[in-house]
């Protein structure tokens, strides 16, 4: 491989490699295969629902249109890498698509336009992650603002709303989670800290902050997103401090946690309960789990197919207990499918850690990828009586509007990340005169 | 940021082992458990299938029992065949939650066919095609137990052969007519009283604690008691039945004349743990997973609900009276005939309890007819420990307590119980139980009889034994 003089420019690098390695070739295969599910899926919708309707038609249209556009333009002008971008929006089309078809009213669109809404969120934070984030210095002045303004929106649900974890916003039934809006804030700020050089225990300061945001969360009784914060929080302190010690004082941290968790509280105490009775005896099950694993076995390998699972007899079902309906409609294996590709953006998403340049963009992207992979790993698990049910969402599929946007803003950050060190690399291409795989 | 790299390649492997675990846990319980989460009436895809024809029912004679005629659901003429089977067939509603139109729905819904020919059957547009199935059931035996229960009494029988665990028989009353509908039933009209109805065992119970005997004390067999006709315990005593004393006893002879005596001292002797565990190893207090039937499952300290209401728990009942009458079956026991039947099922198949069922084909629409094999539940107990039961309850049905069971031509073993139940319990008459088998490989069945309120398990029960035992010798088995 010849040395090429410094000054020839990214292009042409771009066009020396693209004759042995085409670049983004299988990306573009990736974005026609998730254009392809998603049409076909969304005529499916179409065509089988009781009511074919042109809502249906439009949705499906805008999906498959948002994969391509998002797919062209991300990494076209920087935003994110194609695989997290491709990813995200099959997810969060699937998500729309499905939703609608669970309820088939004008409500079912809600989920598609926080959809939309998440779309421009990424976009935005992806932007925003570059210039602001990443930039260093920027979030180290802010730290005490940023910390006060999420703890007051934790806050804000215990003393405004009767149930401690939505504040209702009023018009169209539309309400705020802050728990999942705040668990950005809430990776940042941790990651900001941990990297910090001039901090003397990095470790021991966050572990105040860790202390104050899992504890709120749980006193919004939600565990189950405290257990998200709870995870993400170990695994950056892991990134940050990584020894022998470390793992041994988290797990002893974590089971003392777990141990107090199980003693103070009864609600965790009662889901134990009912994870430890019969797996077989429905007599003895409590009702939403055992219409759920009555649906598991409904559908079997294949599914009963879109729109002939009952789950149209249980209203709170479509949003806890999404991934047994999916299963129950479309079969088990397709459930799984799902699951990888939950999991496969995760994956991508430790990849972008992986290759980040600094801890401080390791620990972004990798603390984005724990939160959704424990969010997936825990729903899925209860829904399935693998382990005991958490509320949590499954990602983009069962997603609340504030859980969309979030999660939306978590490939952002990402994304921006994945952007931000591949600029570098991009340097090295023309240092070098090779081509590295994008 | 080296190690850092470690880092996060251990947390990439953390987060596939979670996928990993979720992908491997959910075939498997699907594979393992579906066909029971599918098969209950809360089900709404087996309440409300849509358009399907249901399958029919056929006996082990292929006798039709039910079937589909004009979108609606028709059974065998004979009515009382019909209300023998009521139970063990369940209503079209699935009022009835045990019945094998709801744990075989599967089958008689074509959820369970080859999904292939559904998808066939789908596009051409005919409503969907159940399967039909066979039962391991005899119409004549059932019909033939169900008249031998007195009049006025109410009872369970259920004969089944113990190598393969299928069901020959299994009825009991009151019943009702499946032609009519079964909602605004009483509870005793729908209760399947063989698999469903908890009741003091009384002697019966005593094949399990000499099982624990053996298994736990060693050298019992050459021990002796004296029974003098009660014992007194802490707060109670032991009394036997007619006040009789037995006089010295060995393990098998306390046995075949079913003396109290030695049973209760046998059980202060093992304690609790070990009559639980015991027990559970013969399946009360265990549950077990069967696929055609619904079990209830009996315990030795069964609690309900004014239990639960006075806050009541196991401990309140672990004393040594509850102990000693537990040992004869007493106390706060209570077991099902169908746990009992499979006791005896047990011992008499070397230890080895087969699951009860009563599916043996699936006919296809196609025309095929899938076989469908037996399955073993648990080992019960050791060979050893099996022989040396068998061997105490041929002598009991020889000499003891069970002679009305003995049927010509073959050797039948089992074990007589008359339960005391109640507030008052000398105010009422006994549960009379029998529970016993066939020790002869060509007719290898075991039975379980029940009658409420019977009075004495030899006098009641084991005269129905032995009624039924022959004709279901005559008809074959």
């Amino acid at each position: 491989m010849k040395k090429i003089k410094n000054d020839i420019t990214e292009e042409s690098a771009q066009n020396a490699g693209a004759e042995r390695f085409p670049r983004f070739d299988w990306n573009a295969r990736l974005m026609a295969l998730c254009i392809a599910f998603i049409s076909l899926f969304g005529l499916l919708i179409v065509v089988r629902l009781p009511s074919p309707d042109m809502r249906a038609l439009i949705i499906t249209i805008g999906c498959a249109g948002s994969i391509y556009f998002c797919a062209r333009l991300f990494p076209r002008f920087n935003i994110a890498d194609p695989l997290t971008t491709a990813l995200a929006t099959f997810l969060g089309s699937f998500g729309a698509l499905y939703q609608y078809s669970l309820t088939q009213t004008f409500g079912g669109m809600m989920q598609t336009f926080f959809y939309a809404v998440g779309l421009a969120v990424f976009c935005a934070t992806s932007i925003v992650t570059r210039k602001w984030v990443l930039v260093p210095g920027k979030v180290e002045k802010n730290r005490l603002p940023l910390i006060g303004v999420s703890a007051a929106a934790l806050a804000l649900p215990m003393v405004m709303s009767s149930s401690r974890q939505w504040i209702y916003l009023g018009f169209g039934g539309l309400s705020i989670q802050p728990s999942e809006l705040v668990k950005v804030a809430f990776i940042i700020i941790l990651a900001d800290i941990l990297k910090d050089k001039k901090l003397r225990h990095p470790v021991m300061v966050s572990a105040f902050l860790i202390a104050l945001f899992v504890g709120m969360v749980a006193l919004q009784n939600d565990f189950g997103s405290a257990l998200v914060y709870y995870a993400a929080a170990v695994a950056l302190v892991f990134i940050a401090a990584p020894s022998l010690r470390t793992i041994l004082l988290e797990t002893g941290v974590s089971a003392a946690l777990a141990f107090g968790a199980y003693n103070i509280s009864d609600v965790i105490q009662k889901r134990f309960k009912i994870f430890t009775t019969s797996f077989t005896d429905f007599t003895k099950m409590e009702g939403q789990l055992s219409s759920s694993l009555m649906s598991l076995a409904n559908g079997g390998v294949t599914g009963t197919g879109l729109g002939l699972g009952r789950s149209g007899t249980i209203p709170v079902y479509s949003t806890d207990f999404v991934f047994a309906v999916v299963c129950e409609e479309f079969g088990f294996v397709f459930g799984i499918v799902l699951l990888f590709m939950i999991f496969l953006l995760v994956w991508q998403m430790l990849r972008v850690a992986g290759r980040a340049g600094k801890r401080f963009h390791a620990m972004l992207a990798a603390g984005c990828a724990v939160v959704f992979g424990v969010q997936a790993f825990l729903i899925a698990g209860g829904v399935i009586k693998m382990i005991p049910l958490t509320g949590v969402t499954l990602p983009f599929i069962s997603g609340g509007g504030s859980s969309l946007v979030s999660l939306m803003a978590m490939c952002g950050i990402v994304g921006g990340v994945s952007m931000a060190d591949a600029a570098p690399r991009r340097a090295r291409i023309n240092d070098a005169g090779y081509t590295i795989d994008g | 940021m080296k190690q850092a790299k470690v880092s996060i390649k251990l947390i990439s492997a953390a987060m596939a082992g979670l996928f990993l675990c979720i992908a491997v846990f959910l075939p498997y319980q699907i594979f393992l458990n579906a066909g029971v989460w599918f098969a209950n009436n809360s089900n709404p895809l087996v309440r409300y299938p849509g358009n399907v024809i249901y399958g029919d029912i056929v006996d082990a004679n292929d006798i039709l029992l039910a079937g589909t005629y004009n979108n609606s659901r028709s059974y065998i003429a004979d009515e009382a065949s019909r209300l023998s089977m009521a139970h063990v067939i369940g209503d079209a509603n699935h009022t009835i939650s045990g019945g094998v139109e709801t744990t075989l729905s599967g089958y008689l819904l074509g959820f369970r066919t080859n999904a292939f020919k559904r998808l066939v059957q789908s596009f051409s547009g005919s409503p969907r095609q159940g399967d039909s199935i066979k039962l391991s059931l005899d119409i004549a035996l059932n019909r033939c137990a169900a008249s031998l229960f007195p009049k006025g009494k109410k009872g369970a029988i259920v004969i089944l052969d113990y190598t393969t665990g299928e069901i020959r028989a299994m009825t009991d009353t009151p019943t009702f007519d499946l032609t009519h509908s079964a909602s605004g039933l009483s509870v005793d009209a729908v209760v399947n009283r063989v698999t469903e109805r908890l009741l003091p065992p009384g002697s019966v119970m005593k094949t399990v604690v000499y099982a624990a005997a053996l298994q736990y004390l060693p050298h019992i067999e050459e021990e002796t008691w004296t029974c003098i006709g009660n014992l007194p315990v802490e707060s109670g005593t032991i009394v036997e039945a007619g006040g009789a004393a037995h006089g010295v006893v060995t393990l098998e002879q306390a046995y075949t004349v079913s003396c109290n005596v030695c049973f209760a001292n046998l059980a202060m002797q093992l304690g609790w743990d070990k009559l639980i565990a015991t027990a559970k190893q013969f399946g009360i207090g265990d549950e077990l997973l069967t696929t055609d039937i619904r079990m209830a499952t009996g315990g030795l300290i069964w609690l309900n609900k004014e239990d639960a209401d006075k806050g009541r728990d196991e401990a309140f009942y672990r004393t040594l009276d509850g102990l000693a009458q537990t040992g004869i079956g007493q106390a706060k026991m209570l077991t099902t005939p169908m746990e009992m039947a499979l006791i005896a099922a047990a011992i008499a198949n070397g230890g080895v309890m087969m699951e009860p069922r009563l599916l043996t084909y699936v006919k296809e629409v196609g025309g095929g007819a899938v076989p469908i094999a037996s399955t073993v539940l648990k080992r019960a107990v050791s060979a050893e420990v099996a022989a040396k039961l068998k061997a105490a309850m041929i002598s009991a049905v020889a000499d003891g307590t069970g002679k009305n069971a003995k049927v010509a031509g073959v050797t039948v073993g089992g074990k007589t119980g008359s339960a005391e139940w109640g507030e008052k319990p000398k105010e009422n008459l006994t549960h009379s139980w029998f529970t016993g088998f066939i020790d002869d490989a060509a007719h290898p069945l075991a039975i379980c009889v029940v009658v409420e309120e019977g009075g004495s398990g030899g006098d009641s029960a084991a005269v129905i034994a032995r009624n039924a035992l022959t004709e279901a010798l005559r008809l074959g088995y």
